[in-house]
């Protein structure tokens, strides 16, 4: 890698630094006011190309001396379309600031390149810094929910820092489906992994904009990463004129926005008792026999000392009014040979459960030089640590919450005496149960002893320099570097089973990783324009590199308990195991190109191809080739078009390819090599250890990147002026030869399967984005965005001869069918009568035994024919062939709908964000809901459970044991999930220019998750399976949906600052 | 210098749009060896040929039973589950059951294992000699050959696979002819026995030339009763008369065969090799990075009876999940004053942890730990409420001993020849063996009427059959022998399982044995994924 850097500083060195000579000065002043004849104050008024520069006074009127007479004077505010007037000898010089047109003037970043917006061919979502600084999140990526049509963003959890899922367009394939994210022109990775997601470490106050290639066009030039979509963001740079010294700041506060009601002590016994009668008499059992049910001896002896003990779990885990900061100053500022923006910022955000508080410190520094007219160099460089202390929560030791809920509410969290749990000189814990049976962790208090931090530090920067070799001819060399660092501990220390129910030494793992990925990315781009046609030509070549190691060590029998010792473990400590080491390599080479043509602004092409090569796969197999075409006619450009309320109307399509070289499991990297691991071991002479290499993966050397093919078409429109937009588009995505780990038979030998090309995948859908913006009377100002993305998302075909998988338990991939859909039982009631309950099929899933009444009612969906085969008759049997489709979690449609209202200094923004047609899998439920007693503690709903004397078509009857496996996946655990949720609203109000020296101050305060409708039972429907901290699955379809016990997005109420000076 | 020279050349050529990109793809997995850097050496395949010894371990690292205690020792009528609802233990059984498809997935895992090992094996290219190939060889075709018996006997006409697929379309493979695998299964045994050494000096734990030919003889016995064939009983009594000559004898305590102190001793044949490894962490198995041992003591250690309303075994929580309990019919099985009884399991009243066996400490009630009275000894003895990690142990098992090899070499002189005069000087080698185990357990002389004699002439030839199944049951008892047994029997025309067997205290178990039983169900999984298998008859 070191010959990538010399050669990068070699190019540069080719970059010669100038120095611009001084002129005379001229005196000038002026008056600005708006186009509707108000003056402006705080006008920046800036002599073109030098820092010399003023603000206009509340009459809109300034002074300035300028270099020269020949100067040009640029007027910019926000809002309005900067200015430029050439002072051309004049001592007096006026302007008049028309405000900004909206959107339709943006300029959008694209791969390699930006675009203006009404020339775009392509299909990019855009969101701007407002709308990313509005919402209270430690990773930018969740500001893009609601905003841009065709994206669905889902936080894993509420936990603070939990990963974000990204869908761009549905879910293309089985395999890995969040797109590639792209800093400031670096690819930094796809975001999947929970503790080092490169956008997790991005202050949001840090970004201008964040732009979503969603179809081919767009996103082919990044090649073999793009199947899913990329996500561009662009930090800020420094903008001409005066010295901009900003802070941005919030103080807010944040809780549970529902929460589980469980039962109290007397119906735990209720329902104990109920229990064991139910089964006693089912099978006839009586007190002689050995399977005869009855209370623990012990609970019977103390059940009136019991109910007088109620321990409200929610309450000992949950963190009342739990803290979240941010903070971030910045001082940016440009002349003509200098850009700056340099930031530093502090986040600090605890969950609202006990522990899981992260805190991260950022920097940043931005800076563009211009050396000569043709040279340009310049930089961007970030740095940031990220801590998170953590307890049980999400954690190897399950999750924090459904376990402490599961609780009996007669267990204590504390002892009498108020000693601190898990102190081991002082704490008994609930031993006293163990006896009678139930031996539950008391996981509140193990989540305090335990001590958890994830560090991580990550430097992502580099160098670019820019030569103009010809006129609009220019070469672009940049280098970049994304370095992280983590170290991550876990400390336990020793409790024993008398304490806490479990039994452990003092215990600490030290797990240390880096990793860097290396970024050259040399092009060179051609902007000339002939008469009435444009040309934009973009060539290059890009090197990717990636290399990642880690060191563990897991030590145990500390010298001392002082947490001093865990820092650096003194000698003494003994290793529980050999220290573990793992690395791999990674490189991609690309070589892209795209031409974008238009003639008078009215026809519009772009053609662009990327070539990759992945070291993924064989070297026969490596290479592959992205084409993408798209146009665009800009109808209301034509001389015959004359419809006057229409301002705008383009109609605009596309066709590409997409490549995604992600393998389905990322440790079976290299599958076309025969591998071997040392993993397993043997004992000679029944003690000696010795390694015993295993072969570790079935070698697959005929696999290729899969390939997705995206076509779209719609219109964009502006009517009236541009006052209110419209923009449809219809797309489709096919996803061929998609990567999926196959289940091989057995008899291979190898059971992990193996990767493989196989399949279709399609995602059919329309896009939708609407926007109004008007005045209305009393100078109220409105704006109202909305968008709606829907999704047909169905796997038409799998491998050949194979027609599902089942990846989880209870979700299949199935041809036919979404990705990852819920697969289990119908259900149909509960059997009211005994004859009811005897005319029921029988159930072989048992044993061939006969439901009660009051147990739950399954459907007999299916049976088989003479050969064995599936078929729609039902055969008076349940067996697992019953089970059948019971839902889905990819959505068919979501929205965002955005309102901002403003009047005088007030302002008032909505942000609202929904999604229908989707369905989760309730797991708390089913955990907590079994109306089995005598264990876990249950939820109130478990209080309308079936009896003969209180029929109940809902809850089946209590028994131990559910002997007829009620609580079995059926359609009673999945629940719709569609939800229309006030996802924030922010109120503020901006203060008169120059109060206390600053030139902008606006204050607000803002509420997040204030208000969400859906009918679904958990605390939130908006969630992705979450299996612990370490193993994120934001990037996998086939087993989200699955409600765990993850925290709910916590209702966040904030007031904060930003001002600038 | 030239290398970095090319490297930067090769970077600025690519960077530039030239050529060359290729070598920067050309990146290496890092941490795991490849095809190329490994298999060379003698040193490498001493290693690569303990890849399949290993899978064994896979069978018995779980602590709940999984795989091949709740599948293949459950299904007897020495012991039983004990919840009433062991699906395995009363003969429900189902093409979906775990236990069963884990047995055979690591089957199949340690035959592509050993596959490898074969594969590699000519192209090796750094032995100091090609004469030391040979042995590597037959350790290989050893352990395939435990591996396909193991599947043969459980699955009839398996799947024959004895090279690495290397194309997802060479895994459908469908079921082999009838006496197939037992051919391949002769083959590789016969060759094993050629090729291994009689032993490896301090390196116990290879296989060697005599468990191939101890193995050999025990799959001919079987076969000469699955499918009649008197001729292979000759075969057998050949082979374990070769084991015979091999220098082993049964240990004067019949205690050593299931202590760790005494692990590889003068008795043994075969063990499969238990440590903790280079981790203790006893979750996982040892291919995914687990403890190199199993979880037998845990499994089969009581822990409380919920039934009564609580009860607990001493350290009943982390060392004790009491899954297991004796039939009556085995407790009964044992002759009076046998002392392999108390090898093989513990019974009320006697002292347990400290406490005697089946006395909750807590209520001092007589409460239940087993549903029977009894729960296994064998391997576990003494209770060690010490024993860390709880849920690991790193006591060997024993797969082939000299006792088995002399009961089976009875059996077939008996079966095949008739020969009972023979038959019965073998199996009172056993029984002395019992009576020096009495003296040395209990520190006086036996008493005269303990486990005598059999008679060398003048018993029926039916009585003196019945007597060897007895022997056999008690000598071997929960080493996972006894369905197999009861099988070949019953195959042999020589026991009706149905009619001649009590399982035990679920009278399911007996009512729903059919001769569908006689085989596994092939599991579901395999069926939905290849289309060329199909399912044994009555599942």
């Amino acid at each position: 890698m070191r010959c990538l850097v010399a050669a990068l500083l070699g190019s540069l060195g080719l970059l010669l630094v100038q120095v611009q000579a001084a002129e005379a000065q001229h005196r000038v002043s002026g008056r600005v006011t708006s186009s509707a004849g108000e003056p402006l104050a705080s006008v920046q008024v800036v002599v073109k190309g030098t820092t010399i520069g003023t603000l206009s006074d509340a009459d809109g009127r300034y002074t300035l001396t300028a270099r020269s007479a020949a100067d040009t004077l640029v007027f910019s505010q926000v809002g309005y379309a900067t200015q430029e007037v050439p002072i051309a000898g004049r001592a007096v010089v006026d302007a008049v600031l028309a405000p900004e047109a909206i959107e339709l003037e943006e300029i959008v970043a694209i791969g390699y390149g930006e675009k203006r917006r009404v020339t775009l061919t392509e299909s990019v979502g855009l969101v701007g810094e407002e709308e990313i600084r509005r919402v209270p999140v430690a990773s930018p990526e969740v500001a893009i929910q609601g905003r841009v049509s065709g994206i669905q963003i889902q936080p894993e959890s509420g936990v603070p820092g939990a990963p974000v899922a990204v869908r761009v367009r549905g879910v293309g394939t089985v395999g890995n489906t969040q797109p590639l994210f792209v800093i400031d022109g670096v690819p930094v990775g796809r975001g999947q992994n929970a503790t080092s997601s490169p956008l997790a470490t991005i202050n949001p106050a840090d970004i201008e904009s964040i732009s979503v290639l969603k179809d081919a066009s767009a996103a082919a030039i990044y090649g073999v990463q793009a199947a899913n979509g990329v996500v561009l963001i662009q930090t800020r740079r420094g903008r001409l004129g005066k010295p901009t010294i900003r802070y941005d700041g919030y103080v807010g506060v944040q809780n549970f926005p529902k929460r589980y009601e469980m039962l109290n002590s007397e119906q735990w016994f209720e329902l104990a008792q109920e229990s064991y009668d139910n089964f006693n008499r089912q099978f006839g059992y009586t007190p002689e026999d050995s399977e005869y049910r009855r209370l623990p001896d012990y609970l019977a002896a103390n059940r009136e000392a019991l109910l007088s003990r109620n321990t409200d779990w929610h309450d000992v885990i949950a963190v009342e009014n739990a803290p979240i900061m941010n903070h971030g100053l910045s001082v940016s500022g440009a002349t003509d040979q200098v850009r700056y923006y340099v930031s530093g910022g502090l986040f600090q955000q605890d969950a609202i459960v006990r522990k899981w508080d992260l805190t991260r410190l950022s920097f940043r520094v931005n800076t563009d030089f211009r050396v000569t007219d043709r040279i340009r160099f310049g930089e961007n460089f970030s740095i940031s640590n990220q801590r998170v202390i953590r307890g049980q929560q999400n954690g190897f030791n399950g999750q924090l919450m459904p376990n402490a809920l599961s609780l009996p509410p007669f267990f204590r969290y504390r002892d009498e005496d108020g000693s601190i749990p898990g102190n081991r000189y002082g704490y008994t814990g609930n031993q006293e149960f163990a006896a009678a049976g139930l031996t539950f962790g008391n996981e509140p208090a193990l989540n305090q002893i335990v001590e958890n931090i994830d560090r991580h530090t990550r430097v992502l920067g580099g160098l670019y320099g820019e030569v103009d070799l010809l006129p609009g001819l220019t070469l672009r060399s940049q280098g970049n570097i994304d370095y992280t660092a983590t170290r991550d501990t876990r400390w336990n220390p020793s409790y024993t089973r008398d304490e806490i129910g479990l039994d452990r030494n003092d215990t600490n793992v030290e797990q240390r990783t880096d990793g860097y990925g290396l970024v050259w990315t040399n092009t060179l781009t051609y902007a000339g324009t002939f008469g009435s046609h444009n040309l934009n030509l973009v060539a290059g070549a890009e090197i990717q590199r990636s290399r990642w190691s880690g060191t563990q060590i897991e030590m145990t029998n500390f010298i001392s308990t002082d947490p001093r010792f865990r820092e650096v473990p003194a000698a003494g400590s003994d290793l529980l195991s050999p220290p573990a080491g793992w690395a791999g390599e990674r490189a991609f080479v690309g070589f892209l190109g795209r031409a974008s043509y238009n003639y008078a602004g009215r026809y519009l092409l772009t053609l662009s191809v990327r070539r990759d090569g992945a070291s993924t796969f064989a070297p026969e197999n490596r290479w592959g080739t992205f084409p993408a075409v798209s146009l665009g006619w800009r109808i209301s450009e034509e001389s015959f078009f004359d419809v006057p309320w229409i301002s705008e109307l383009k109609l605009r399509g596309s066709w590409g390819q997409l490549g995604n070289s992600t393998l389905p499991n990322d440790s079976y990297e290299y599958p076309h090599l025969f591998q071997v691991d040392i993993t397993p071991d043997y004992g000679l002479n029944g003690e000696t250890v010795v390694k015993a290499p295993a072969p570790r993966n079935f070698v697959n050397r005929d696999l290729v990147w899969e390939t997705s093919e995206t076509i779209d078409f719609g219109f964009e429109s502006g009517l009236f002026d541009n006052a209110f937009t419209f923009a449809a588009t219809y797309y489709r995505r096919d996803t061929k030869d998609f990567l999926v780990n196959l289940p091989l038979p057995k008899i291979s030998g190898f059971p992990e399967g193996a990767p493989v090309n196989s399949g279709l995948v399609r995602n059919t859908g329309f896009e939708f984005e609407a926007g109004y913006n008007t005045v209305l009377p009393g100078r109220i100002g409105l704006s109202v965005t909305a968008n709606l993305t829907t999704v047909k998302n169905r796997l038409v075909s799998l491998a050949e001869g194979i027609e599902e998988y089942a990846f989880v338990e209870n979700q299949r991939t199935a041809v036919g069918y979404p990705i990852g859909y819920f697969y289990g039982y119908k259900t149909c009631g509960i059997y009211q009568t005994q004859a009811e309950a005897d005319a029921a099929p029988l159930d072989m899933t048992l044993g061939g035994r006969k439901p009660q009444p009051g147990d739950v009612c399954f459907q007999d969906i299916h049976g088989r024919d003479k050969e064995g085969r599936l078929t729609n008759k039902p055969d008076g049997l349940i067996t697992p062939d019953d089970r059948t489709y019971l839902g889905k979690s990819i959505p068919d449609y979501y929205y965002g709908l955005g309102v901002t209202a403003t009047w005088g200094r007030f302002d008032l923004a909505a942000l609202f964000t929904g999604v229908g047609g989707v369905q989760k899998y309730n797991q708390v439920r089913q955990r907590l809901e079994s109306v089995v007693g005598g264990g876990a503690n249950r939820l109130v709903a478990v209080l309308e459970r079936w009896r003969p004397d209180r029929p109940s078509n809902r809850m089946p009857r209590a028994t131990v044991d559910d002997p007829n496996d009620n609580d079995r996946f059926s359609d009673r655990w999945v629940e719709d999930a569609d939800y229309f949720r006030l996802r924030n609203l922010q109120i503020g109000y901006t203060l008169p220019a120059g109060w206390l020296g600053t030139r902008e101050t606006r204050v607000y305060l803002a509420a997040t998750n204030l208000l969400t409708l859906t009918p679904y039972k958990g605390l939130d429907p908006e969630f992705t399976t979450s299996i612990d901290f370490v193993r994120s699955r934001n990037d996998r379809q086939i087993d989200a949906g699955r409600d765990t016990g993850n925290l709910p997005q916590p209702r966040i109420f904030q007031i904060g600052v930003s001002t600038t000076f | 210098m030239r290398r970095i020279a090319r490297s930067i050349g090769v970077s600025v050529g690519c960077a530039l749009l030239l050529a060359g990109c290729d070598d920067l793809l050309d990146t290496q997995p890092l941490g795991s060896l490849t095809e190329q850097t490994f298999y060379q050496t003698e040193k490498d395949f001493d290693a690569a040929t303990l890849a399949p010894y290993s899978t064994l371990l896979n069978l018995t690292y779980d602590q709940f039973g999984r795989g091949w205690w709740n599948g293949f020792l459950q299904p007897d009528d020495d012991v039983q589950y004990r919840d009433p609802n062991g699906e395995n233990d009363v003969f429900n059984w189902s093409p979906v059951d775990d236990d069963f498809a884990w047995v055979w997935e690591n089957a199949y895992k340690g035959i592509m294992r050993a596959n490898v090992v074969l594969d590699q094996l000519p192209k090796a290219k750094g032995f100091t000699d090609e004469n030391n190939k040979p042995r590597y060889e037959g350790e290989a075709k050893f352990m395939r050959a435990y591996w396909y018996f193991l599947l043969a006997r459980n699955w009839g006409n398996v799947p024959i696979i004895t090279e690495v697929p290397r194309s997802v379309g060479a895994t459908y493979v469908g079921n082999s002819q009838p006496g197939e695998v037992w051919d391949l299964i002769e083959a590789d045994l016969e060759d094993a026995a050629n090729k291994l050494p009689a032993d490896y000096g301090s390196e116990k734990g290879r296989a060697t030339k005599y468990s191939a030919l101890a193995l050999l003889g025990k799959v001919e016995l079987y076969r000469a009763q699955w499918f009649n064939q008197p001729a292979k009983y000759q075969e057998a009594i050949q082979h374990f008369q070769q084991v015979l000559a091999g220098g082993f004898r049964l240990m004067d305590d019949y205690g050593d065969n299931f202590r760790e102190a005494t692990e590889n001793n003068a008795e043994s044949l075969f063990e499969i090799q238990a440590t903790k490894g280079d981790n203790i962490n006893a979750w996982g198995t040892t291919d995914t990075g687990g403890a190199a041992g199993h979880a037998w003591p845990i499994y089969v250690s009581p822990s409380c009876f919920y039934g009564t309303g609580g009860g607990c075994a001493p350290k009943a929580w982390g060392h004790g999940y009491g899954q297991i309990d004796i039939t009556p019919g085995l407790q009964a099985e044992f002759e009076p004053g046998d002392p392999r009884k108390f090898y093989t399991m513990y019974s009320t009243g006697e002292d347990y942890g400290g406490v005697p066996y089946q006395i909750n400490p807590i209520t001092h009630q007589p409460e239940l730990w087993s549903r029977t009275g009894s729960t296994p000894a064998k391997y576990n003895r003494p209770f060690d409420p010490n024993r860390y990690p709880e849920n690991l142990s790193t006591n060997n098992l024993r797969i082939i001993r000299y006792a088995d090899v002399l009961l089976m070499l009875a059996e077939a002189e008996l079966l095949g020849n008739g020969n009972v005069a023979r038959a019965a000087e073998l199996v009172n080698q056993v029984r002395a063996r019992a009576r020096k185990t009495y003296e040395i357990l209990h520190g006086t002389p036996a008493p005269a009427d303990l486990l005598p004699d059999v008679p060398s002439t003048g018993a029926p030839l039916d009585w003196f059959r019945t007597h060897l199944m007895h022997e056999r049951r008690v000598e071997l008892a929960l080493e996972g022998h006894r369905y197999d047994d009861l099988v070949r029997w019953h195959r042999a025309g020589l026991i009706n399982i149905k009619t001649d067997i009590d399982f035990g205290t679920y009278p399911e178990a007996n009512a729903n044995w059919q001769e569908k039983h006689l085989l596994k169900p092939i599991p579901q999984g395999e069926l939905d994924l290849n289309p060329n298998l199909q399912q044994n008859e009555g599942y």
